[in-house]
């Protein structure tokens, strides 16, 4: 099986956004840069179909050549190959997906997969856009998958609920959290990544759908929640602190 | 000055992370300077006592008040100011570690001290010396400590600069802002040459600052303090290294320890096999062979640090068959992760004794380096003999462990404290200490007998009486 994954170059999420001097874009010194999260969980069920079923997984981001970090990482994960699309820093969804669209038609991949959104601009569009682009079924918010044959089930997180879906291959999927449990880059072969050749290619322009007009830090207010005093709630109480104000 | 005197408005200040509880009347929250100095006068003519309240994140009760009044210092918040060029940063006594962190966060320089609990605040850092995992390479709070603010039992005040009062060999005799007369004399002790935090701090011709750090709010109460900073270094790479084999990892600290290696963190924490064991569940990637654990940090910069993994790595192959399974941290989510894998242990134990009903028994000793794995050694057959169950993880850079004993009946409580006071003896025996970094606080006041002679405490208590006749501030804590 010959897999596809789309990886994004986001801040580190334990870094310190702020504006930059434009108004249009966040300051990017200091900041370090890391794999999408979400991304990672599409690496991850990639690197495990392919020890499953065998065949080659093939990273591709799009940006500059400061991209090649996040290729670097994907290689240490284990990824049989890296490819930059060399050219301006994307911010727009539509000249992403109109070129990882061109290297699909170039590779034929049997699967592509994606995290659900980059948690940078969170434009949530690539999925729903690769699939109308490719003509293939695009299964978004993933968070199981199994793949038998050409035969694809996946369960997708809705409102309230879970929802199970059917398709064949070629699809994409798109990750949410709980897919799997990302596996930690391992020294070595952190060591050897380095060293493994990057295909590089250059990026079509394509003409900008959206551009951002400006950005700027929500403002900090708390917000409060209010539970009643009963037994049951304690242990959401306890749940809360720990996970969501990460205060015990 | 806010006061509550409705118990259930300020129940959670009567404890704080050992559990241990006390009990009061009514909660001080003072909102300037002035309000204290009126309170700690009025406590002296009324009669009244006071204990301080930071965070409550202590291990050993210090805050908790015994029938005193609290006065929490949390209306003093903010963080100052910050000297770019002294690489100095003046905060308020109840800014918290995280709060510190935060603000410095690219600004190029940084706090060393790095105690776990990052909710603490200074004050009670600097109550304790707080100590943490990068202390092997810098030090304690007590070395980052530039000026204090105090306001002493009596009502006075005093504005101390590390470098301006110092001890006549054993002996102190200096003023007050106000002019009174402060003289006293210091045992004539050597305090045990491992990291400590038992006891006041104690040397022939020591700087006066250093007596009140570490002094757990007994002698003067910090108003505010200014913090050294340094150079936040480019760029620092974690990396967590499996052991299969006991020996083999004190070979491998052995070595990193010495001058001639080829790496030289910053940070060596340890996780030993019960450690791993009760963080499995949750982190599932821990290689099944794994005995031990260590997690190191080590400072470079963007150019140095490719051939820093390559020696790295070349280290760990040196010494464990599980070289190849370490994990590496770079970015902030990674190092991050790495920390969040050492925080869980402590909350893992807590939940376990929570579920057992059961106290928490856990040493915080240090040894000479030369003694430390004797000691863990020793450490082990005891608690295997007396089929208890326990966990160790620990500052291994500093011979520093916290040995947590998980007991599940009241009888084998009983069993486990005796073990435990033993562990805690042949520290002393060894020329350790009986509490490296959380101090004695109101819980472990046996311990510190074991450490020094009648003697010794009584001239503590000299100390205390020369700064504080009335027996008005934190008292019950250390002696
Ligand atoms: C999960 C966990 C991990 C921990 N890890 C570490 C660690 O790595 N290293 C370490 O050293 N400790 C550690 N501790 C212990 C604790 O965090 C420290 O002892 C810390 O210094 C306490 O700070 P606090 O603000 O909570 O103070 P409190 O517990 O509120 O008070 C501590 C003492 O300081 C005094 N005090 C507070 N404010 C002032 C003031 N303004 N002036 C004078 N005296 C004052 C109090 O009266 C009391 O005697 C840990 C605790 C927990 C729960």
């Amino acid at each position: 099986m010959n897999i596809l994954v789309c990886v994004a170059r986001v801040p580190d999420t334990a870094t310190k956004i702020m504006v930059g001097s434009g108004g249009k874009a966040i300051e990017q010194n200091g900041v370090k840069y890391v794999v999408n999260p979400y991304d990672e969980f599409a690496l991850e069920e990639a690197l495990r179909l392919r020890e499953k079923n065998g065949g080659t997984v093939t990273a591709v981001t799009i940006g500059t050549d400061a991209n090649v970090d996040v290729l670097r990482t994907s290689l240490a994960m284990g990824v049989d190959k890296a490819m930059l699309i060399k050219g301006d820093e994307p911010t727009d969804s539509y000249y992403v997906v109109a070129n990882i669209a061109k290297v699909a038609k170039e590779i034929s991949p049997d699967l592509i997969l994606l995290g659900k959104q980059s948690v940078d601009y969170d434009s949530l569009q690539l999925p729903a856009m690769l699939g109308e682009m490719l003509e293939m079924p695009s299964v978004s918010v993933v968070s199981a998958l199994t793949i038998e044959g050409d035969e694809v089930k996946a369960e997708r997180d809705i409102e309230g609920g879970k929802e199970q879906v059917a398709c064949k291959l070629p699809a994409i999927i798109s990750a949410q959290k709980g897919l799997n449990d990302p596996r930690y880059p391992k020294l070595p072969d952190i060591m050897k990544a380095k060293s493994k050749p990057i295909d590089t290619r250059e990026a079509e322009k394509t003409t900008p759908k959206t551009s951002i007009l400006a950005i700027e830090i929500p403002s900090k207010a708390r917000a409060g929640k209010v539970m009643e005093a009963t037994d049951e709630n304690i242990d959401e109480v306890v749940r809360l602190l720990n996970q969501e104000a990460k205060v015990i | 000055m806010i006061i509550k005197t409705n118990l259930d408005e300020f129940n959670e200040y009567l404890t704080d992370a050992s559990c241990f509880t006390g009990y009061s009347e009514s909660l001080y929250i003072p909102e300037s300077k002035g309000e204290i100095v009126e309170l700690f006068k009025r406590a002296n003519s009324e009669g009244f006592s006071i204990t301080i309240s930071g965070a409550g994140t202590g291990l050993t009760g210090s805050r908790v008040p015994l029938g005193s009044i609290i006065l929490s210092m949390e209306k003093f918040n903010s963080i100052k100011s910050l000297a770019k060029n002294e690489k100095m940063l003046e905060v308020e006594s109840f800014v918290r570690l995280t709060e510190i962190q935060d603000y410095l966060e690219g600004s190029g320089l940084f706090y060393p001290p790095n105690p776990t609990e990052k909710l603490a605040t200074i004050g009670g850092n600097i109550g304790n010396n707080a100590s943490g995992s990068r202390t092997y390479k810098y030090g304690a709070t007590r070395k980052y400590i530039d000026f204090l603010e105090i306001i002493l039992p009596s009502g006075d005040t005093l504005d101390l600069r590390r470098g301006e009062i110092f001890a006549n060999g054993w002996h102190f005799d200096f003023c007050s802002n106000e002019g009174n007369r402060i003289k006293f004399d210091l045992p004539e002790i050597s305090m045990p040459s491992v990291k400590h935090s038992a006891g006041y701090f104690i040397e022939k011709n020591m700087d006066l600052i250093d007596l009140f750090i570490g002094a757990e709010g007994t002698l003067g109460l910090i108003v505010s303090a200014r913090l050294k900073l340094l150079p936040a270094p480019q760029e620092v790479l974690g990396a967590i290294i499996f052991f299969d084999e006991h020996n083999k990892m004190y070979d491998f600290l052995n070595y990193v320890k010495s001058i001639e290696a080829a790496i030289s963190p910053r940070l060596i924490e340890f996780f030993d096999d019960n450690s791993l064991e009760l963080l499995r569940p949750a982190i599932s990637q821990i290689p099944s062979k794994a005995v031990y654990a260590l997690w190191i940090e080590v400072e470079s910069d963007g150019e140095k640090a490719d051939s820093d993994l390559e020696s790295i790595y070349q280290v760990a192959q040196k010494f464990t068959n599980l070289a190849d399974e370490t994990w590496l941290a770079q970015s902030n989510s990674e190092h991050k992760r790495l920390a969040e894998f050492r925080h869980a242990l402590p909350l893992a134990v807590y939940e376990k004794i929570q579920q057992y009903k059961q106290q928490k028994l856990g040493t915080d000793t240090a040894v000479p380096d030369a003694s430390l794995k004797a000691y863990h050694e020793e450490m082990i057959s005891l608690f295997k003999f007396n089929e208890l169950e326990y966990v160790i993880w620990g500052h291994i850079g500093n011979s520093h462990f916290h040995a947590n004993i998980i007991t599940k009946t009241n009888e084998e409580f009983e069993n486990a404290k005796n073990i435990f006071n033993k562990i805690v003896a042949r520290a002393v025996a060894l020329g350790g200490t009986v509490s490296a970094e959380h101090g004695i606080g109101k819980i472990k006041k046996d311990y510190l007998k074991m450490l020094y002679n009648n003697g010794v405490i009584n001239s503590f208590r000299q100390i205390k009486i020369a700064f504080d006749r009335n027996s008005v501030l934190n008292i019950g804590n250390i002696f």
